[in-house]
């Protein structure tokens, strides 16, 4: 009997042991999250409803708030600059997302293969980490169309004469696009260059030994195999292409005529051009929300085209 | 070793204690933190003290800080200087510390920005400060074009100019003289015989001989408007205060059209048309361009660019029954905080920075701005540069600023901009043009009007 209680006495103190640790290690482990956690309530989520909540009133920034609503959201489907920003918005984005990613791929690729490819990764990750602003205005010279560097080159060399790319209302989105894919080609780069050496090479001495020529080796076993991260350098794209600014801002103000006018340049002419912060805050909502769509989407369709088996 | 390790009594209640000190270590350097940030930031009202700010770049930054210091010198006062330099920063970061309670007590209003802070009660009227017999400043100092949005139409005045620059017709005698052009337009108009006829002849010979006659700016209406009126015509009724009319006026219409076949035809260039870093001034420097439209701004530039051999003068805009008119002057405002704890050394400070005194001391020398108080001419007429100077101070005499329906509605003026671009980068019809804006700008402007009453 004694033994017994003794028995039911040791369970119960490891059990008591076992739950105090758990505690301790929850408490601990939500303490050193604590600094991220705080930093995304503050600066994503306290946003995000601060936005939904202008959205739904007329503010300009200083004098009474009034709730209209979904006024502002009907005033803004219905607003023709909305329409104009995202139609030049989703054309910068067939352009610069298929371009941005090929040639990200492409040299890769290359690269793969290539000794001293750590000089290489610093030479095409540098405009990455360089000012988009300083960028701009580096690319508001190359791109003049009297004596940039690039009409310059065409004339010379090739007896081409370029376009007027920040002026000419058909050139402005390619121009910027251009200017966008050379920006990003250094961090997609990266990517693609980290998910090419996660392939197993027995995959590739495999296909090798069966008779595949280098085209049947990447488009059966690496693209395949590369589709994980070819999917999550997709998705981030197309985000980050809708969201573009800092190109228009700088280079063009979202001319000519309104040619690169885009959604977030809209947002930002109508809160802090036009002090109307209800109607921006509702565009940024319908933004969201047709970011949030094409990404469930592309979410949907993984599945026919991602391959996350190896 | 563990055994060892374990022995230690410092090392079973190593992390514990470590995290715990952290922690307070950490809350304390944050406190400390924010308390500092609270003493270096906010106004500056303690002790009389009063703090202003307004858009400046590095260069203008240092000569109002050395006014700033001078008038802390001859008046026993504690005014500090936050200057923002960037003109598009501007007016959010005012916006913000205006929301916080720690807006400076005497700012800049943009003419565009002026109406947000008369609609929302957060400027002081200065209109009784103004009438106070120990103002050092009086409403009547002013010309009366240079009110604007910043005076209501029954008086109200919340806003006073800090100085102005005027349009006038910049011309390159170099450009004009090799285009065969002999008589200069300011001689021509000594005699009377400058008008919109003969500036076109001029255009015509400096465009035959491969050069830009004329910039269109892009950067505002005003130079539109100009010609416009230049032409005799009206672009809003009431003063400035009313309905956008232009494109019923006959007169407005046909300078457009003007305006704009002299585009079409390459006779002028239209700024948004020029690659973004080959701007007017450059152009005119390079003696690529006879004629553009601008204020007292761009002096310092061709004053430096004398020494390359630029030669140049000035002129008012040609009329077509040979009249100048009014032409546009922009324009901006210094205001008093409605918050501020020492309004009457705010008030003082603010009076002196746009009196005669003031704007002789902020203009002399390096000066980009013509003064908008009467008695300070001499700081534009001094080094006779450029020669007919004069010109610069009878277009502020007789000019008008951007008119207050406009520009009580922020980011109208840019808007109506963008919707003129099909007319001049496309050839878009001027007349269906004008009625398209009529169309956009009448039902924006109705909240302005009732807020300019």
């Amino acid at each position: 009997m004694r033994l017994q209680l003794d028995v039911s006495a040791m369970k119960a103190s490891v059990h008591r042991n076992r739950w105090r640790r758990t505690l301790s290690e929850a408490f601990w482990g939500g303490f050193f999250l604590l600094p991220q956690l705080i930093g995304l309530v503050t600066f994503s989520l306290i946003p995000l409803v601060i936005v939904l909540w202008l959205s739904l009133v007329h503010w300009d920034g200083l004098g009474e708030v009034q709730f209209v609503g979904l006024q502002n959201f009907i005033d803004q489907l219905s607003d023709p600059n909305l329409r104009i920003a995202f139609v030049n918005t989703t054309i910068y984005t067939l352009i610069t997302v298929p371009g941005g990613i090929l040639l990200a791929l492409l040299v890769a690729l290359g690269l793969n293969k290539v000794r001293g490819k750590t000089i290489y990764r610093i030479i095409y990750f540098m405009p990455v980490v360089t000012s988009s602003v300083a960028t701009g205005v580096i690319w508001l010279w190359l791109l003049n169309s009297d004596a940039g560097f690039i009409n310059v080159l065409l004339r010379s060399w090739f007896n081409i004469e370029g376009p007027a790319w920040l002026i000419d209302a058909h050139w402005v989105i390619p121009s910027i696009s251009i200017v966008s894919i050379w920006s990003s080609l250094g961090s997609n780069m990266v990517i693609f260059l980290a998910g090419l050496q996660n392939i197993p090479s027995t995959y590739i001495e495999a296909a090798r030994i069966d008779g595949a020529n280098r085209f049947q080796l990447f488009w059966k076993v690496t693209l395949p195999l590369l589709s994980p991260t070819l999917f999550f350098i997709t998705v981030l794209s197309i985000i980050s292409s809708f969201q573009v600014f800092d190109q228009t801002f700088v280079m063009t103000q979202g001319g000519p005529d309104k040619a690169s006018y885009t959604i977030v340049y809209h947002i930002y002419n109508l809160s802090f051009r036009q002090f109307t912060f209800g109607p921006a805050s509702a565009s940024a909502m319908i933004l969201f929300a047709v970011l949030l769509v094409l990404t469930l989407i592309q979410f949907a369709f993984q599945k026919r085209w991602v391959n996350y088996d190896l | 070793m563990n055994d060892r390790l374990s022995s230690l009594p410092l090392v079973k209640a190593n992390r514990r204690t470590f995290l715990s000190h952290s922690l307070a270590l950490g809350a304390s350097l944050a406190g400390i933190g924010t308390l500092l940030q609270s003493c270096g930031g906010g106004n500056a009202n303690s002790n009389g003290a009063i703090k202003w700010s307004t858009w400046a770049g590095a260069k203008t930054s240092k000569r109002l800080q050395e006014f700033t210091d001078r008038y802390n010198r001859d008046h026993n006062a504690n005014v500090k200087f936050a200057p923002i330099p960037s003109y598009d920063d501007y007016l959010p970061k005012i916006l913000t510390q205006l929301n916080g309670g720690i807006a400076p007590d005497v700012f800049y209003a943009a003419d565009e920005h002026i109406i947000k802070l008369i609609q929302n009660k957060t400027i002081e009227e200065l209109t009784p400060l103004l009438a106070k017999s120990d103002s050092v400043v009086k409403e009547s100092d002013y010309f009366p074009g240079m009110w604007g949005a910043a005076r209501t139409r029954s008086g109200k005045i919340y806003g006073i100019p800090v100085d102005c620059n005027p349009i006038v017709l910049w011309y390159n005698k170099k450009v004009l003289q090799e285009a065969g052009i002999t008589e200069m337009p300011a001689e021509l108009y000594k005699q009377g015989k400058w008008t919109r006829d003969v500036f076109q002849q001029m255009i015509d010979k400096i465009t035959a001989n491969k050069k830009r006659g004329y910039i269109l700016a892009s950067d505002s209406m005003l130079y539109h408007y100009s010609w416009a009126i230049n032409n005799g015509g009206r672009i809003y009724d009431k003063d400035g205060y009313g309905d956008f009319i232009a494109d019923q006026d006959a007169k407005t219409v046909e300078a457009f059209e003007w305006l704009a076949e002299n585009v079409r035809a390459k006779k002028f260039a239209y700024a948004s048309s020029l690659p973004s870093n080959q701007s007017e001034d450059l152009m005119f420097t390079a003696n690529q361009v006879g004629f553009l439209s601008a204020g007292r701004y761009y002096l310092s530039t061709f004053k430096g660019a004398r020494a390359k051999g630029l030669d140049y003068d000035i002129v008012p805009m040609p009329g077509t029954d040979g009249k100048s008119r009014p032409t546009g002057i922009f324009l901006a405002y210094i205001v008093l905080n409605k918050k501020t704890k020492n309004p009457t050394e705010a008030y003082k400070f603010l009076s002196n920075y746009v009196s005669k005194d003031g704007e002789t001391l902020r203009l002399k020398d390096a000066g980009d701005a013509v003064p908008s108080v009467k008695g300070a001419d001499q700081v534009v007429l001094d080094g006779n540069d450029p020669v007919h100077a004069q010109h610069l101070l009878d277009a502020r005499n007789t000019g008008f600023a951007t008119f207050a329906s406009e520009m009580g509605t922020p980011g109208l003026s840019l808007d109506i901009v963008s919707a003129f671009d099909p007319v001049f980068l496309k050839g878009a019809d001027v007349k269906t043009t004008l009625g398209k804006v009529a169309a956009m700008v009448n039902p924006r402007i109705k909240q302005a009007q009732s807020l300019l009453q």
